[in-house]
């Protein structure tokens, strides 16, 4: 009898395992759709938390702390987390191991190789992915963790899964409030079959997932996703083709849409800037949104006052800006465009252009070749930069940085060693 | 003293010289290399004259000229076209790191001086900033060592080795096995009724382990190191300091290569006797021994799950860190440098291990020394029992109506706590179906959808789709030449030409998104053309990680353990029959011998199909879900995965082929689920065997060893057979 007793109870616990094995994590959804309505925003607001939106959006390859920066580079002939130190102007690995040789992976900091083809049995982190929130440093892994490392690396905690690594990724994070937001910048650009593509936020206890924002079309993308005041802001870009018939042409279409905004508070989206723009960046302060209109300029439009004014004109060389405000300067890099334009066999200097926000040009800092910037905060900008001599890890580009004690002088890129 | 001669059987110590050879013989395979033990010493003795040679030709500290002079050799060698000698490449890497051994340990101390100062690592309460201090403090007692060349293979490949650890393992559980014969024979109930049958007999146990563990210790170790001396010899090594061994860098206590080897014998010593009074003390409290096994074992396999599992920098690093893992290579443990903590509190690793093995064998000890007075031979007997027995005299009146064979099921199940094995198989079972599962990407999902919305039997309207896309890229190809001639001559705008180039990228785009369909398709297409045999359009990815290369690890685990519940159940039964004396009483009856036996067998049979029916179900059902495998009707060679078989190693053969060619996946996925049961047959076999020889000749150490080998075989045929 007692053992038939132990015999129920050991099977009513295998079916709770069984079933509390079978459920998922609890996930409150809070579905927006498609159709946006245009919102009116009067005040940008207050950022609770530093969510740091002047840097790039399409790698975030540096994140600022206390200090410092921390970016993944190659060190040793592998990856590892390193520390540049603002006030010394030193690089070291993330390891507080004073015996560590730093060329291994036991070491603290060693991230590895995210190009790995042995992917499934190795884990690495993506160096496109660094960010820092609440003294704690954050990457993600290739099995899609996010992962939280502490601020001196001596201790890595996994988080949730957040997004799923088919070899290259376009996922993006914004911290905000304890949450992380997640989109991906790739989307479905160039698919002619209507598809979704959603804001996810998780929680940074690893507790709660969400979708928050939905938007259904063709050929569609959520990029450029910056947290200002008390709003997620990101633009939509829409990649679609079609077929000209009667000339036998195939045409591309519009490939940018408006800008659009999140309320955290209300959980609602709606439409804050109609046109064709390229990117944007909002100054909390004095509530002004300045944007890039493709083919035509740069704009600044003030929420507040709603009036509307152009910085500057677009050239040739200048179709398409990415735009960063480090809280006293707007800055305009022309990357992308001359990207675009080099496989039509147009060239065009590569360029990033200062303003301050009264619409005076303050520099023009020269990015050779290749030099892909990752703008910076009001201390410091980095960027990967084509050297004129081999850098000091031998390959032609490394990672570079422009103090910005006085932006007024001519600015040099020093590398990053 | 009785004790402690009852416990020394002529059994016991022909196991432990039998394991003694063992690990001798053991640790001259692994020398050998490939070579035989006259090459091994001649390499050796080869060895020995080089490093005398350079030391006549050089100052006996001077590494960085005796490793040009080397390096010089080996270059002259490659230049003539000849291979260098082993021994020349190994003295090469052994001068390297002893050049470089003092500047290594004073850097570290250099780079224990900076890292205070940086803004990282600064904070005076931090892990990091103890840490560092710890470290230099712990590097400094070996700053002035001054290593020597000499031919230490003796001592490296001595302590490299690791086998002795579990020999020594299972030595002592056999002994401890030997500690408790009166549970088997009927003289526990005599035993435990006298003044020094209880605590007094529980303490001298105790002490025996830890002379045993010494002993066996110091013996297997010397033997070890004899065979070392006779293969590699002995040339002023003793004295040399122990971090000379390039692997010994990182202990940081001064001390030679003599003292080391003691101080290893000690550390493994007491290693060996803090598990055996572990064991003991679990032996001690828990009355069925073999409960105490499979739980270690579980115990076991969970600590190797959470070492593998848990990295270093995990918040719960202490888990990986105080792990019986460790244990099984003391050397690593000793020789490598690694600390642990928190805020201020920094601690050497292998302290901190050895500590707390030695807390637990305290409290452990402690409490079977007070168990083994309470804990009676019969059980005891209190009003809940009573009622207990009460209900169970009905439920036995009941039972006495079933059929033999649902009566030998019921023993198997309940009778011998079968339902535990089960019950934890299964937990096992789901924890192996549900780790581990593979995330994929967005795009991969999305390929998913597209099998599932136009694949399957007829593809024809995505195989037009691509033939499209195909044709439109061609066309805007031909179209951008035509125009790039225009353009040159301004005939046409920029913007027409960038809309060109960017409608060609993105059609490329597009095709290369549908990569894997258009793979899937040609292969496809192959089969047909070769083998006459129409695939259906279907996603290999859930499949493969199921029952393809990546799901083969999953199911070597799978099918071990469900011969392991088999093999445990099963002997216990025959196991029980002997214990209680029934073989006695159904021997005298007319259907107690051949026709029980049938039945009994026969029972045991449709335990092992169930066993296997029910995992295999429960695996699937997971495995189905949890990667959404569709189209399961679809032909077995639409998998390009298993196509690949045919023709090449195991698909060569005629009915393997057939099988591929001719069934569908449902199909295959029952006739696996066949192949288990059959096997499961197999290893009821095993089991009955095992158990009724081990029931009659009282030696309980049978069954797990030959548990272990059925096990092993099964896993490793299993593996071999791929696919199935």
């Amino acid at each position: 009898m007692t053992k038939k007793l132990i015999a129920v109870v050991m099977i009513i616990c295998i079916g709770i395992t069984a079933l509390t094995g079978c459920g998922k994590k609890t996930v409150s959804k809070a579905v927006l759709k498609n159709d946006m309505e245009k919102t009116e925003i009067n005040d940008i607001g207050v950022s609770k938390d530093d969510s740091q939106p002047y840097w790039g959006t399409y790698v975030h390859t540096f994140a600022a702390a206390d200090g410092g920066y921390y970016y993944i580079g190659k060190w040793n002939n592998a990856f590892f987390l390193l520390f540049f130190d603002k006030d010394t102007k030193e690089c070291y690995p993330v390891c507080g191991k004073a015996d560590c040789t730093h060329d291994n992976m036991e070491c603290n900091a060693y991230v590895g190789y995210q190009y790995s083809k042995n992917r499934q049995t190795t884990t690495y982190y993506l160096d496109s992915a660094v960010y820092y929130y609440k003294d704690n440093v954050y990457l993600l892994d290739t099995n899609g963790y996010l992962v939280r490392f502490s601020t001196d690396g001596s201790t890595r905690e996994k988080i949730a899964v957040v997004y799923a690594y088919g070899g290259e990724s376009g996922t993006n994070l914004v911290f905000h409030d304890d949450y992380v937001y997640v989109y991906n910048l790739l989307g479905h650009l160039g698919n002619e079959e209507e598809a979704v593509e959603t804001i996810k936020r998780y929680s940074l206890d690893g507790k709660k997932e969400e979708t928050v924002l939905e938007y259904t079309g063709t050929g569609a993308a959520i990029t450029r996703a910056k947290s200002y005041g008390e709003r997620l802001y990101f633009l939509i870009e829409t990649a679609t083709m079609s077929k000209d018939e009667k000339a036998n042409k195939v045409i591309m279409n519009s490939r940018y849409n408006s800008l659009y905004a999140y309320d955290y508070k209300t959980g609602t989206a709606g439409k804050v800037l109609e046109g064709s723009i390229t990117d944007y960046c909002i100054d909390e302060v004095s509530g002004n949104i300045y944007y890039y209109e493709y083919n035509d300029g740069m704009y600044c439009y003030n929420v507040k006052s709603k009036e509307k004014n152009k910085i500057f004109d677009g050239s040739e060389e200048t179709r398409k800006m990415e735009l960063s405000f480090d809280g006293k300067y707007v800055y305009a890099d022309n990357r992308f465009w001359s990207i675009e334009a080099a496989r039509s066999y147009q060239t065009y200097d590569r360029k990033c252009v200062v303003y301050s926000t009264d619409g005076k040009l303050i520099n023009t800092i020269s990015c050779k070749g290749e030099t892909f910037a990752f703008f910076g905060d009001e201390d410091y900008m980095f960027a990967e930069v084509e050297f004129e001599e081999k850098s000091s890890s031998g390959s032609k580009s490394g990672l570079a940085y422009i103090k910005k004690d006085d932006m007024g002088k001519e600015c040099k890129w020093t590398e990053l060693k | 003293m009785q004790e402690y001669k009852r416990i020394l059987t002529k059994k016991l110590i022909i196991t432990v010289i039998l394991c003694m050879l063992l690990n001798i013989a053991l640790f001259l395979y692994g020398q050998l290399e490939g070579r035989n033990i006259n090459d091994v010493i001649s390499d050796s003795r080869q060895y020995s004259d080089l490093i005398s040679r350079l030391k006549t030709q050089r100052e006996e500290s001077d590494f960085e000229g005796m490793f040009e002079d080397v390096t010089q050799i080996i270059k002259q060698d490659k230049e003539d076209g000849k291979e260098s000698s082993a021994s020349l490449v190994r003295l090469r890497k052994k001068l390297k790191y002893l050049s470089g051994f003092t500047s290594q340990v004073n850097e570290c101390l250099q780079q224990a001086e900076q890292m205070r100062g940086k803004k990282l690592f600064s904070n005076k309460k931090s892990y990091s900033y103890n840490n560092i201090l710890k470290t230099a403090e712990d590097y400094s007692r070996i700053a002035d060592v001054k290593v020597v060349l000499v031919n230490d293979m003796c001592i490296e490949k001595t302590i490299e080795y690791k086998y002795t650890y579990y020999l020594l393992a299972v030595c002592m559980i056999v002994m401890i096995y030997e500690c408790f014969k009166e549970r088997d024979n009927g003289m526990w109930q005599i035993v435990h009724s006298s003044k020094s049958g209880r605590m007094i007999l529980a303490l001298k146990r105790f002490i025996f382990v830890w002379i045993y563990a010494f002993v066996l210790t110091f013996i297997y170790f010397v033997s070890t190191v004899i065979a070392s001396v006779l293969l590699y010899g002995v040339s002023g090594i003793w004295k040399a300091p122990v971090q000379s061994i390039e692997t010994m860098s990182g202990f940081t206590i001064k001390c030679n290569m003599a003292a080391y080897m003691c101080l290893l014998c000690l550390i493994a010593s007491f290693v060996l006797a803090m598990f055996g009074s572990i064991i003991l003390a679990l032996f001690t409290v828990i009355r069925n021994r073999n409960v105490v096994l499979i739980g270690s074992v579980i115990f076991a396999g969970a600590e190797y799950l959470l070492y593998k599992n848990i990295s270093l920098q995990s918040r719960i690093s202490f888990l990986r860190v105080v792990n019986i893992i460790n244990f099984f290579d003391i050397n690593t443990l000793l020789s490598k440098y690694a600390n642990w903590g928190f805020k201020t509190f920094v601690v050497s690793s292998k302290v901190l291990i050895i500590t707390g093995m030695a807390v637990v064998t305290i409290i452990m000890s402690v409490a079977a020394l007070i168990k083994s007075v309470t804990l009676r031979p019969f059980g005891a007997q209190n009003v809940l029992k009573k009622l207990f027995d009460k209900a169970g005299e009905l439920y036995q009146r009941i039972f006495a109506l079933y059929p033999p064979v649902i009566k030998e099921m019921h023993k198997l199940i309940f009778t011998g706590k079968g339902f535990f094995v089960i019950a934890i198989g299964l937990v096992l079972t789901l924890y192996i179906c549900g780790s581990g599962k593979m995330v994929f990407s967005e795009s991969q999902k999305e390929y998913d959808n597209i099998y599932i919305q136009k694949g399957g039997e007829d593809y024809s309207q995505l195989k037009s789709e691509i033939d499209e896309l195909n044709s439109r890229y061609d066309s805007i190809q031909k179209q951008l030449k035509d125009m790039q001639e225009a353009y040159k001559n301004r005939e046409v705008s920029d913007d027409e030409f960038l809309y060109a180039v960017n409608a060609a990228q993105t059609l490329k785009y597009a095709i290369q998104n549908k990569e894997e369909l258009i793979n899937k398709i040609d292969y496809l297409a192959n089969i047909e053309n070769q083998y006459n045999k129409k695939g259906w359009l279907i996603s290999d990815r859930g499949y493969e990680q199921f029952f393809g290369k990546y799901g083969r690890l999953r199911e070597c685990v799978l099918v071990g353990l469900m011969a392991a519940i088999i093999f445990i159940v099963v002997s216990r039964g025959a196991e029980i029959r002997y214990s209680t004396g029934m073989n006695i009483i159904e021997n005298t009856s007319a259907e107690g011998r051949k026709k029980l036996a049938l039945k009994r067998d026969f029972a045991a049979i449709i335990f092992s199909a169930a066993v296997v029916l029910i995992l295999s179900i429960v695996d699937l059902g997971f495995v189905s879900r949890m990667y959404n495998l569709t189209y399961k009707n679809a032909p077995l060679v639409s998998l390009s995965f298993i196509g690949d078989y045919l023709g090449k190693g195991i698909g060569r053969n005629a009915v393997i082929q057939k099988i591929i060619l001719s069934s569908s996946i449902a199909g295959f996925l029952i006739i696996r689920i066949v192949l288990r049961i059959i096997t499961g047959f197999v290893v009821t076999a095993a089991a009955l065997l095992s158990g009724t020889f081990a029931a009659r000749k009282k030696n309980a150490a049978v069954v797990p060893i030959v548990m272990a080998v059925v096990v092993l075989i099964t896993v490793f045929i299993f593996n071999g057979l791929a696919i199935f």
